[in-house]
């Protein structure tokens, strides 16, 4: 694998100049007009399942299985505060549960991650590549062959039944989905700029904080966010390690209102799973805020 | 929480001697459970945990026993049950379903509770006290109990001009019903849902001539020929419209609501007793539920096990728990508190107690299990192991027949051969 | 070509970077190496800790028989010879894998790549469009995009009911054996969002003086695109290229929206760990299962490593020279 090799000359200039506006906002009225149909059609279809859901907890049971359209014929809340409800202590309790395991998540990633990717990406030691290989590997091996021997392992841990399960290997780094994200981004930062910080009189330690993560600020963000909404949506890790129902996740919670072997209640699925939705999507919103603060706001001046 | 020496030992130097020790049975890992507490699982929602955590509260507070509740919903449970049963830290009382436990009791997973002195399984109907067992062994006590009916759309029976027998009648005379049927419906809709992948309707089948479908010892009693006869009277159902064609069933399928049956696109459907409570609460049209075909002389019905208590064979409170389920199945006050929120109670005690205080669908389930206690036969032994693959099996080989992707021979030789080598 | 421009600019590092005496240069290489392994520790806790067992473990299964309650019993290569030469349903399944891998994979990125290329821009609502762009990811697997998947693609469904309006007589897509797989391709498209974010990010993270550069040399849209944007992208074109890959894969849930499970119709939706998930935890046979994981291992090792081979020729790093 050829991906961490010998540093060379320099393809770009380091940014020493105040960064200028960005150029894409002189486009002509018609494109401009023309985009915004494109992106609204491509956004009609991907809105249409969270109107469909939105429609699906309005009406009676039965239309939500015959029909696919998103104009309810009747408009009854009622499944919203009788969602909240079932299922004690309820989907409030859940999505508490369910931030405090997503925000340890998202810090765990955020440090253990990017520590690694910074060696991965700029230090050079022994036996890198193969470190690196093997950190791939183990998003290869599928989930449910590791699934009991880390089952055993936890419980003579002594941490089933608590969050560290789902929280603690976020610290250790297990996540390599973002270690490498975190590599690629750091490798399309020219070198150049730690060569020039350690002229400065900085470390490692100092290039990493102070170049490194403010020139990597999209990636972290995206980071974040995914970690954020992947560990929101997991059921598989909170099934398996949590066994109070004081204790569930979101996940674990609208699974409650199926149940193949009794009634189910789908119009209050429907109405918790459009709720449960609103959490991630102002995380998202807020990090687009972030996602556009790259190497263009943030710069390096002084 | 104990640490061991060799959990210590196994996280100073690697993982891998902990994992031998707590996965793969060299030694057993310490289960949660505290003297004076003991945990139990069970699958279900809002209902059931209700009626679960109202008893076991009541519990609770008459005997002092702290009962840690492990509740999940169904998705997911057997993954979970799985996993804590091979790190050897399964709940003391399980939730057991009648297509799991045999793979479970057969792998020594659960203990054999005839050898609790403070549980009676005599409690239960006699019709459903031999379904846990396997020979002298106990391993599982129904706690709800289910048959299968023939759930049929009044309106779409109405419309299509038939009448839906209720003395004995024939598969043959369903298979005639459902063309008829189909007939008065025209296209589109359809006599009856395809059953020809269900393994227990097949079982019905079977069982109607007067033997069992496994001998004593778990093999296969039912014959190729019989297999045969099957799967060619549902194939020429799918041709002559009596049955919906293959993609209308493979839409629904795992869906009780996007199922044929679910919206009344054929006049009957073979189903058990709470999918019939479950499909009435979808909508307004009236269903009902009666016997499927059956002859007089040889029953071919049995009550069935919805759910079963079980305990862990590594349970360090077994005897708590085996009394636990005797509070469950017996005490006037438990009953009250279950009601029929796990599916009809398997004691006639509990039944003639809740009488009178149901919904029309329960009730409507609950009367329909009175008549199949009268023309039912139990059955001669616990489902084998391999039991849940050779179910699905089935469904799969209907299914290829179906689309015309493998022949009813071929089909039929893959299914004996897969029971044989299942043994 | 206009990057040759750039590279007459100055380097503030370079002068620096003069011939150094050699026990300097070890003395730092050294403390280099010990800087990356104290970077790299909790990685290694994390994988001694708590990642190796559970593999090594599982490794270890894959040559033996076991059911998960009783003790493992040790058969060689047996599990291995029976899948490669005995197995119809792992061939089934590791075609349906395959098919669905080389047809969805290029599909996403090819979209995901296009809208983050429009989205790249100060556009008014542009934070909209981009969230309502993610709302297929998050809703996943769920039951919610089962139940509509049906009604969108059965035999009475709305894509039926528009190619009627054009006279086209539509078929049952999602319960067709010929059909169902594409219908899981079509929500494995739609469900864009990821790969879409990362370019996202990856565009913004462009030095923008390039561009600059590139517009004062006159450089066109498209050029400046071909030249300056793509080859930077590359690194991030390649990383959502490889984990796409390894988790299409690995796609285990989109089996659950078609057939509930179990790889229905007839086997066309069959995905490798669907098979694996269902020899496991339903037939119990975890050590045949353990077997089917590492074979899948050695597949995505494989064609991962086939792609870093190949990414020398198309991929470029900026810390590194051409």
């Amino acid at each position: 694998m050829a991906l961490l090799t010998r540093p060379g000359p320099l393809p770009v200039t380091a940014p020493t100049d105040p960064p200028p506006e960005r150029t894409a906002g002189r486009t002509s009225t018609v494109r401009r007009v023309l985009l915004h149909l494109l992106l609204i059609a491509v956004c009609a279809l991907t809105a249409y399942p969270l109107l469909w859901m939105l429609r699906s907890s309005l009406v009676p049971t039965e239309e939500i299985f015959s029909s696919p359209s998103v104009v309810p014929t009747t408009v009854d809340w009622a499944n919203y505060p009788a969602g909240w409800e079932a299922n004690p202590p309820g989907m409030g309790r859940f999505l508490l549960n369910s931030l405090v395991v997503c925000l340890g998540a998202v810090v765990g990633n955020l440090v253990a991650c990017t520590l690694t990717a910074y060696a991965f990406a700029r230090l050079r030691f022994p036996l890198r590549r193969l470190w690196f290989a093997l950190m791939l590997a183990t998003v290869m091996l599928p989930a449910h062959a590791t699934l009991i021997p880390q089952y055993s392992l936890f419980t003579a841990l002594g941490w089933v039944n608590t969050y560290l399960p789902l929280i603690v290997p976020k610290f250790l780094a297990t996540d390599a989905f973002f270690i490498f994200l975190l590599v690629q981004f750091m490798r399309s930062i020219p070198r150049e700029l730690d060569e020039a910080a350690e002229i400065d009189g900085c470390g490692h330690v100092g290039i990493f904080t102070r170049i490194i993560l403010p020139l990597t600020t999209p990636a972290l963000a995206t980071t974040a966010v995914f970690t954020f909404i992947w560990t929101y949506e997991d059921f598989m890790g909170p099934l398996i390690y949590l066994s109070d129902l004081n204790s569930y996740t979101v996940p674990l919670g609208l699974r409650m209102f199926v149940n193949s072997m009794g009634e189910s209640s789908y119009g209050q699925l429907f109405a918790m799973s459009v709720l449960s939705l609103v959490p991630v999507f102002v995380v998202f919103v807020l990090f687009q805020r972030r996602l556009i603060a790259g190497i263009a706001t943030t710069g390096l001046k002084g | 929480m104990q640490i061991t020496r060799r959990t210590l030992l196994g996280v100073g130097t690697g993982t891998v001697a902990a994992l031998a020790a707590a996965g793969c049975g060299v030694g057993a890992a310490p289960s949660a459970s505290t003297p004076g507490s003991l945990r139990a699982t069970w699958w279900g929602g809002d209902s059931e945990n209700g009626a679960l955590n109202a008893a076991l509260d009541r519990y609770t507070e008459r005997t002092g026993l702290q009962v840690q509740r492990e509740s999940l919903p169904w998705d997911g449970y057997w993954d979970k049950l799985a996993t804590q049963t091979a790190a050897r830290n399964a709940p003391d009382l399980i939730m057991q379903a009648g297509s799991q436990i045999p793979d479970y009791a057969d792998r020594g997973a659960l203990l054999d509770l005839s050898s609790l002195s403070d549980l009676d399984p005599s409690v239960v109907d006699e019709g459903l006290r031999s379904f846990g067992a396997v020979e002298d062994q106990l391993f599982g006590v129904v706690a709800a109990a289910n048959a299968t009916g023939l759930v049929s759309s009044d309106e779409v029976v109405e419309e299509a001009g038939i009448t839906v027998p209720e003395q004995a009648w024939s598969w043959d005379e369903l298979a005639e019903l459902a063309d008829e049927a189909h007939r008065g419906l025209g296209d589109d809709r359809w006599g009856v849902a395809d059953a020809g992948g269900d393994l227990i309707a097949f079982i019905l089948y079977v069982r109607d001539s007067g033997k069992e479908f496994y001998a004593d010892d778990g093999t296969l009693n039912a014959t190729p020929e019989e297999l045969t006869a099957w799967l060619t009277l549902w194939h020429e159902l799918r041709a002559s419209g009596g049955a919906p064609p293959p993609d209308v069933t493979a839409e629904g399928a795992g869906s009780l609501p996007s199922s044929p049956l679910g919206q009344h696109r054929v006049a009957m459907g073979l189903a058990w007793t709470q999918d019939f409570v479950a499909l009435a609460a979808l909508d307004d049209r009236p269903r009902s539920i009666s016997l499927p075909p059956h002859s007089t002389e040889n029953p071919s019905l049995w009550m069935n096990a919805a759910s079963l208590w079980s305990v862990s064979a590594t349970s360090p409170s077994s005897a708590a728990a085996g009394e636990l389920i005797s509070y469950l199945l017996t005490d006037t006050e438990a009953i009250t508190d279950l009601g029929v929120r796990l599916g009809m109670p398997p004691t006639q005690a509990a039944r003639d107690q809740l009488a009178g205080s149901l919904d029309p669908a329960p009730q409507a389930a609950m009367d329909y299990m009175s008549l199949v206690a009268t023309t039912s036969r139990p059955l001669n032994r616990l489902w084998p192991s391999g039991f849940a693959e050779l179910r699905t099996l089935l469904s799969e080989i209907n299914e290829a027949v179906a689309f015309e992707s493998s022949s009813i021979s071929a089909g039929v030789e893959q299914f004996f051969q897969a029971a044989e080598s299942g043994e | 070509m206009s990057l040759a421009v750039q590279r007459g600019a100055q380097t503030p590092g370079a002068s620096a970077a003069g011939p150094r005496r050699r026990p300097v240069a070890r003395l730092r290489r050294r403390r280099e190496a010990v800087t990356g392994y104290a970077f790299l520790l909790p990685w290694f806790v994390g994988l001694v800790g708590l990642v190796v067992g559970p593999m090594a473990m599982s490794a270890y299964l894959s040559f033996t028989e076991y059911d998960l309650f009783t003790d493992a019993r040790w058969v060689g290569l047996e599990n291995y010879r029976q899948i490669l030469t005995a197995d119809p349903d792992f061939r089934q399944s590791l075609t349906v894998t395959v098919v669905y891998v080389v047809v969805s994979v290029p599909l996403r990125l090819a979209l995901a790549l296009g809208l983050a290329l429009l989205m790249n821009r100060a556009l008014r609502g542009i934070s909209v469009y981009r969230a309502v762009m993610y709302l297929p990811s998050l809703l996943g697997g769920s039951v919610a995009v089962a139940l509509l998947w049906r009604q969108l693609f059965g035999r009475d469904g709305a894509v039926n009911q528009l190619l009627a309006l054009v006279g086209v007589e539509g078929r049952n897509w999602i319960a067709t054996p010929d059909t169902a797989l594409s219908t899981i391709v079509v929500l494995a498209v739609w469900q864009f969002g990821s790969p879409m974010i990362i370019f996202l990010a990856g565009l913004q993270n462009l030095p923008p003086e390039l561009h600059e550069a590139a517009t004062v040399d006159g450089a066109g849209r498209w050029r400046r695109f071909l030249w300056i944007t793509l080859p930077l992208l590359t690194p991030i074109i390649f990383f959502n290229l490889i984990m796409q890959t390894i988790t299409a894969f690995q796609a285990f849930t989109p089996s659950f929206i078609i057939s509930n499970g179990t790889g229905g119709p007839v086997g066309s939706t069959l995905f490798y760990t669907l098979y694996l998930y269902q020899r496991a935890f339903t037939e119990f046979d975890m050590g045949y299962a353990s077997a089917l994981a590492w074979i899948l291992v050695a597949v995505i090792a494989t064609v991962t490593a086939v792609n870093f081979i190949a990414s020398r020729r198309w991929v470029f790093y900026s810390d590194e020279g051409r």
